[in-house]
């Protein structure tokens, strides 16, 4: 006689699933604030959880990396002692024109918990917060530039808005000139420049970096690169297509400037 | 289950939902409580017809509830009586092993994590002391459980209360 079938799955227990997804589901295409702090917690309490494989994973990578990076640093270091001595220049002709001293940068570094690369809406979770001392409309950037800035901020875990976001704007300066301009994103990791007067010259593979006239964002932090440049006789301004220099994809770790 | 009790359960499930919004709510810390007569229906479901039936239930009694009174916090009701109509739905397969006083005791228990996890999602990120959280837990959970408790005690022959 033949044995009678068990289920896989209890008949209760998918139910429950099933319910319980969907409810998540629906929960979490919410945006009151209850639902984002609860979004905050869960992010952190996953990257908490996460933790020991990602510092697994990330104990065979530190070897590799730390070779490139002994070799960079080499470069780095016949870079820097040309830098100093322009520097040194600097400061001397800064004196001469009385110019203030900029401030340095305090950061610190955060890793990317979750992403959310919807359209138009684009931004990334990071897993640091209060407690960390970050606070809304922080910088965040990588090793390359501009990144985004902090929208909300949790306990340990901080909303950041992406540069690629539709409704992202920075005040940004180029050119010999140091000319104002406002960086646009467009797609991908595209963008435009607007206000470029047409009589400035500009080349390809030129860098946009933030002007420092806004209250977010400190001024000399590159944000795209020049890769296209034209000007229309009917229009005052060049039309500028840029490239970010923020490298968005494989986006691991970021810095918040304080 | 017949025909009968499909149509049963869903008239009564109709009449006990308009009958919830009409319930009148109090004030306590400046927080409304109302007795939710909803959990008390899902218990009576999950008790005679099983977890399957509860979590169903549930699940359309949550979301219904989250449409009418929280659309922003959509999905929080469905998601906590999904959850209780699974943990009721259990009373159904021991019903003649645990004692009346285990089965109380045990509704009791599920209806102050119901709670527990309602609020937790309800009050987050809101500035509210721990003493009135638990405190609106608890009223919350002690109004449900009465409420079973004199319904069965006065209504039901082979109820929850039964020895």
């Amino acid at each position: 006689m033949a044995r009678p079938r068990v289920p896989f799955i209890n008949k209760d227990v998918l139910a429950l699933l099933l319910t319980l997804l969907l409810s998540i589901l629906l929960l979490f295409t919410r945006t009151s604030p209850q639902i984002r702090q609860l979004k905050f917690q869960l992010s952190w309490f996953a990257s908490t959880l996460a933790y020991p494989v990602t510092w697994y994973n990330e104990v065979f990578t530190i070897r590799e990396e730390n070779k490139l990076l002994k070799n960079e640093l080499i470069q780095l270091t016949l870079m820097n002692s040309e830098l100093e001595s322009y520097h040194k220049e600097n400061r001397r002709l800064k004196e001469m024109l009385n110019f203030t001293q900029d401030k340095s940068l305090n950061y610190i570094s955060a890793n990317v918990v979750n992403h959310n690369f919807g359209l138009p809406a684009q931004s990334i979770t990071i897993d640091v917060g209060k407690e960390e001392g970050v606070e809304k409309n922080l910088t965040v950037m990588d090793e390359n530039g501009l990144l985004g800035k902090t929208i909300q901020v949790g306990d340990h875990a901080a909303l950041t808005q992406l540069i690629t976001d539709k409704n992202f704007r920075v005040s940004i300066r180029i050119g010999e000139d140091r000319a104002l301009g406002l960086f646009i994103p467009t797609h991908g990791k595209f963008g435009i420049l607007e206000g470029v007067r047409k009589s400035m010259p500009l080349n390809e593979g030129e860098i946009a970096y933030t002007s420092g006239i806004s209250e977010i964002y400190p001024p000399n932090i590159p944000v795209a690169r020049v890769i296209s440049v034209k000007r229309d006789e009917n229009n005052p301004f060049q039309h500028v297509v840029v490239e970010l220099v923020g490298s968005l994809e494989n986006l691991d770790y970021v810095f918040v400037i304080l | 289950m017949s025909k009968e009790s499909y149509i049963q359960i869903l008239v009564l499930s109709v009449v006990i939902l308009i009958g919830q919004i009409f319930i009148p709510a109090f004030s306590f810390h400046k927080l409304k409580i109302v007795p939710d007569i909803l959990i008390i229906y899902l218990t009576y479901i999950g008790f005679y017809h099983g977890r399957f039936y509860a979590i169903i239930l549930g699940f359309i009694f949550g979301i219904t509830q989250d449409f009418i009174t929280q659309v922003e916090l959509l999905g929080a009701m469905a998601f906590t009586k999904s959850a209780l109509g699974f943990g009721l739905g259990t009373l159904a397969l021991y019903r003649n092993i645990w004692p009346e006083h285990i089965r109380l005791l045990f509704i009791f228990l599920m209806y102050l994590l119901h709670f527990f996890i309602y609020f937790f999602i309800k009050f987050n990120g809101v500035h509210i002391s721990i003493p009135v959280y638990i405190q609106v837990i608890a009223i919350h959970s002690l109004l449900s459980f009465t409420i079973l408790f004199i319904i069965d005690k006065s209504f039901m022959k082979h109820g929850v209360t039964a020895k």
